[in-house]
């Protein structure tokens, strides 16, 4: 008798649970009924011209180094001593992992008020604009002044055209050259300007040095990607697709440009992946000894290389243009948000959040803080105030080289998971030798398009 | 030869080849201890164990020590946090559950049992995201547990690690029964016969427990990663992960091999010491069912 | 009729051990059973952040399963990767775990020393530090290929030797080559024998002594004795161990992530497919495939346990 009311206890709540569990779970995306920008607080604050007496209680997010944690928050201090009504959680951690977390905290809804946001995840988590706040909104943007950033600058964060962030910088791939391989080998680093330049530094290089020394490096999926796609913008004068979505390139157009990593293997610019065992990255042994003559790197990530050469290694690296082609239609610079802040759909104080974000980029006392730990600011009066800091070093100066010229802004297609996924697992084959130019060129272009348009609906 | 030469040869054999394997075992602590007084670019390209530049390896320890102006110890504090909950809830819920299995008869206890291994058999992968937002508040008494170190124990109070079900219910099938007559006749209730009797016999596979939880505990960085964002509540594994962030001017690896080496120490001098423990307590897995 | 009533209650009578069972029922009900349900049901539909959530049944299994798309044929190739991963790993840490706690059984001053030294590796568990090194030694110019350049260079010095050593010679490029790559991660793993070393040496110091006693009276050598003693007697401690070695084999992630230069390795031979789950659920915000990939994975190890449990009664011998 017992027996029976506590097996029939036990199973009324396993059967409970579950049925709760089932029905709860229905809206949790945060895509489907998501109400935008209908606070009540949108009636207050449209009425107080002056952000005057904030108050609330935020939680800020950001990954980073130990420099960037201790800076954000001295600005968060600054702006709490000057709003007291305000307090900021910080939330910071490691990069780590950060995405596992971010992720789950979107999809259970916990994610924080003022995030810091890679910029492939925008398109990764709100393709339709709906998963972060809508910047526009004016309850928002009566803090957070988004005129402050070039419309282009916004356009491009815009998803299904509902802005989901507000860009911290651009940043593009850039060259960083070895000035001191080149030097040994009779060539001036200064001199590699086109592609052809580079093709000729290869076997130059391979001359003087030997087989196992490249004027630049294994360049990794992403960075091989970079360089065909910036030489097809080049040669035909259109980027990867067009406004439909619709690939923009030919079958004998893209093999041309997969041809490319070929020649480079070909000529000593980049050895095949047979060379180097270790990632490309700041640690690579290869990169230390002096092998590699060049990298193609972020432009804000350049100094963990610089350090692992030792001493003196600021002096051996030299930052240059994109190699380009004579001719050229475009300038093959693809650049992009380096990282974007975003507000959360679900954030209590949403006014809040964007008027500390708006002083963090804006405010003089909260640019000199940051210095260059988020790289170097877009918005034009956060861009003046860094510029009046005189900071220099190679970040700077990357920033520099690519900001002035005509970029192209990298399509958000470009950078979904799935459509990396063709090209670059066809242009690893290629670099790995099993599979020719021909067949890769085909692979994608049989495959991409349908790839991208399941992700567009 | 003589006998006893050849057993000396034998044993000496036997030392050379634990030696050498102990050495395998052994190189990757001694080389990252060796990469504290390394520059970088010589950690990189040397796999050796003699540091041809040394630096300053002190002042590398001196450096790791902290994290965000806090020590590892006060990390390894906050690891504490939610490693002794697990442990004490591990051990009181799987000694429970192993003792229902093994010194009772009742209906269902071939589908206990069956439901135990088969729980071993899941793969944990499954369970983080509906596990998350379960913590989160998606649950019928919406209660939110982040932002406590709840959800890092919660569950093994309630006898999840099935391989430590298992574990006990070897143990406990090599206890005579004369035991639980002999506690019964003098009066006791089952209960009592647990604690009274069985527990103290059962010493060292509880123990064995405890360890290993601990030791499995001390490695996790995707539970803290998930549910531990308050930087004051940070465990040792995160901190590691923070101090070891490439920033603006790179990274210093001598520091961050001086933070891993000080964050293993407790660790390794935990199971140095209860190791004589361990070896009895799992003494009765093996050889009987 | 009494009597029938009478059978009844005696099939359903009360035992203290539901009492003992009650936080173990709960412990399975809300923190395994739920997730498990509910990650069956996420496996029904199409789940991504950002998008609306559409109902695909079984959609995604047959895409994972059958479907021409880079789900389809990554998730195929991951789990050709991962059996001959697990069936590489699990007989090599059986055998070296065994081997060594073999040896560590016997008489010997500093055993805590020894055990130590031999658990450490798994202390280690799966680091930066642990990987970096595994390249260290395992690279291209790591200490392996080091130690045969050294090796060949001095055998050149022999007359009628002349092995073709330039300058910067590779012997074997273990990581970059899709075959050898799969074996350097499960020397990695097996390198981390000390748990299932520790159970075999407790499972060995339990068999008596007085068998092999017995045995060295009849004339019976060491190794023998090895044989026809000690193993069948641990045979129940070969299979706890090959259990959860299998099982976790198939779960296995830190090393393969960190290790390789690509995460998956060169052109993907070493994609576990607990890697293709990460990769899914969190860098393509793909919740579906990923949860029916992991459930697919739990029927496997289901089965693979299945028959490991059934056809063991033909190897093991149990003493009771």
């Amino acid at each position: 008798m017992k027996k029976n009311k506590l097996w029939l206890l036990v199973a009324t709540f396993a059967a409970a649970f579950l049925f709760l569990a089932a029905c709860g779970d229905s809206d949790d995306n945060g895509a489907d009924d998501y109400d935008n920008g209908d606070d009540t607080t949108a009636d207050e604050v449209e009425d107080n011209e002056d952000a005057g007496e904030l108050e609330g209680t935020i939680t800020v997010s950001w990954w980073g180094n130990e420099g960037r944690h201790d800076a954000t928050n001295e600005v968060i201090d600054l702006f709490v001593s000057e709003n007291p009504g305000v307090t900021i959680n910080p939330h910071y951690g490691a990069w780590d992992g950060w995405q596992t977390a971010f992720a789950g905290d979107l999809e259970a809804g916990q994610e924080a008020d003022l995030m810091q946001v890679n910029f492939n995840w925008l398109q990764l988590y709100s393709p339709f604009g709906t998963t972060f706040a809508d910047l526009e909104d004016p309850a928002i943007a009566a803090h957070l002044d988004l005129s402050n950033w070039d419309s282009q600058y916004i356009d491009v964060t815009r998803q299904s055209g509902v802005v989901q962030g507000v860009p911290v910088g651009m940043t593009a791939r850039v060259p960083f050259m070895r000035a001191d391989i080149y030097e040994a080998a009779g060539l001036d680093v200064q001199d590699i300007n086109t592609w052809d330049d580079l093709i000729a530094a290869g076997n130059a290089i391979q001359e003087h040095h030997g087989d196992s020394v490249f004027a630049l490096s294994p360049l990794g999926p992403q960075s091989m990607a970079y360089m065909v796609f910036s030489w097809l913008e080049q040669y035909t004068g259109r980027s990867f697709v067009d406004a439909d979505g619709q690939l923009n390139y030919s079958l004998e157009e893209l093999t041309d440009g997969f041809q490319l990593i070929q020649d480079f293997i070909d000529n000593g610019v980049m050895p095949d992946g047979a060379f180097d065992s270790d990632p490309i990255n700041a640690e690579n042994p290869m990169w230390i000894e002096g092998a590699y003559g060049g990298v193609s790197e972020w432009d804000s990530s350049i100094n963990a290389w610089i350090n692992n050469l030792g001493e003196g290694g600021e002096d051996l690296v030299e930052i240059r243009p994109h190699f380009t082609m004579d001719g050229a239609q475009l300038s093959g610079w693809m650049s992009r948000p380096s990282m974007v802040f975003s507000i959360s759909n679900n954030s209590d104080y949403p006014e809040v959040a964007a008027a500390f974000l708006n002083f963090m980029l804006t405010d003089e006392r909260a640019i000199e803080i940051m210095g260059t730990d988020r790289g170097v600011p877009l918005n034009t009066v956060g861009r003046a105030y860094f510029d009046a800091l005189g900071l220099g070093g190679h970040v700077v100066a990357a920033n520099a080289i690519h900001a002035e010229a005509e970029t192209t802004t990298m399509n958000a297609i470009f950078e979904f998971p799935e459509v990396r996924e063709v090209y670059e697992s066809q242009l690893m084959e290629i670099f790995n030798g099993t599979s020719t130019v021909e067949a890769a060129a085909e692979f994608v272009y049989n495959n991409i398009q349908a790839v991208i348009d399941s992700l567009l609906d | 030869m003589t006998f006893s030469v050849k057993t000396k040869l034998l044993n000496a054999l036997r030392y050379l080849v634990l030696g050498l394997v102990a050495l395998i075992m052994l190189y990757p602590l001694l080389w990252m201890i060796a990469g504290i007084w390394r520059p970088n670019d010589e950690i990189f390209t040397s796999a050796g164990l003699m540091p041809q530049n040394p630096v300053d390896g002190f002042e590398n320890i001196r450096n790791g020590w902290m994290v965000q102006g806090r020590s590892l110890l006060f990390y390894f504090g906050n690891t504490l946090r939610f490693l002794i909950p697990r442990v004490v809830g591990q051990v009181v819920s799987c000694v429970l559950t192993a003792y229902a299995i093994t010194r009772f008869e009742f209906k269902g206890k071939k589908i206990v049992f069956a439901l135990v291994l088969a729980t071993l058999l899941m793969p944990e992968v499954i369970f983080r995201i509906p596990l998350f937002q379960m913590y989160s508040g998606d649950n019928p008494f919406g209660i939110n547990l982040l932002g406590t170190f709840m959800p890092l124990w919660l569950e093994n109070a309630f006898a999840t690690g099935s391989f430590f079900v298992y574990m006990l219910v070897q143990f406990m099938r090599g206890i005579p029964r004369d035991l639980d007559e002999a506690a019964k006749i003098d009066g006791c209730n089952s209960f009592q016969t647990l604690t009274l009797i069985l527990l103290p016999v059962m010493k060292p596979a509880v123990i064995t427990v405890g360890l290993l939880t601990f030791m499995w505990g001390m490695n996790d960085f995707i539970g803290p990663l998930i549910y531990i964002r308050q930087p004051e509540m940070r465990v040792l594994q995160q901190a590691l992960r923070v101090g070891s962030e490439a920033g603006d001017g790179g990274v210093i690896w001598g520091q961050i091999f001086a933070m891993s080496v000080m964050a293993l120490i407790p660790a390794i001098l935990l199971f140095f010491v209860a190791q004589r423990y361990f070896m009895d307590g799992i003494a009765s897995t093996g050889s009987k069912e | 009729m009494s009597t029938q009533v009478k059978k009844k209650r005696a099939k359903f009578q009360w035992s203290d051990a539901y009492l003992y069972l009650i936080p173990w029922l709960i412990g399975i009900l809300v923190f395994r059973l739920y997730p498990f349900i509910e990650a069956f049901r996420i496996s029904l539909f199409n789940q991504r952040i950002g998008r609306p959530t559409e109902f695909v049944g079984l959609g995604n299994f047959t895409e994972i399963l059958f479907g021409d798309s880079m789900h389809g044929n990554l998730f195929r190739h991951s789990l050709n990767v991962t059996f001959r991963y697990v069936f590489l790993t699990v007989p090599l840490v059986l055998i070296f775990a065994l081997f060594i706690a073999f040896i560590l059984n016997f008489k010997i001053k500093g055993i805590g020393f020894f055990r130590t030294a031999f658990y450490i590796p798994s202390i280690l568990g799966g680091s930066v530090s642990v990987a970096l090194l595994w390249r260290a030694v395992w690279g291209n110019r790591g200490l392996i290929n080091s130690f045969i350049v050294i090796i060949v260079n001095g055998l050149n010095f022999l007359p009628f030797v002349n092995i073709y050593a330039p300058e910067g010679w590779v012997p074997v490029g273990w990581m970059v080559q899709g075959g050898t790559a799969l074996v350097v991660m499960a020397i990695l793993r097996a390198w981390q024998f000390g748990s299932a070393m520790l159970i075999f040496l407790s499972a060995l110091q339990n068999v008596p002594a007085t068998l092999y006693e017995a045995a060295s009276i009849d004339g019976a050598k060491k190794w023998r004795q090895f044989f026809t003693i000690t193993v069948p007697i641990i045979t129940p401690t070969i299979l706890f161990n090959g259990i959860q070695l299998l099982t976790a084999a198939f779960q296995e992630f830190n090393a393969a992530y960190l290790v390789p230069a690509q995460p998956g390795g060169p052109n993907n031979a070493t994609l576990l497919l607990n890697i293709f789950i990460y990769q899914r659920a969190f860098e393509q915000n793909n919740f579906g495939i990923a949860a029916a990939a992991s459930w697919i994975m739990f029927i496997i190890v289901m089965i693979i346990a299945t028959i490991v449990q059934t056809t063991s009664s033909k190897w093991v011998h149990y003493n009771d």
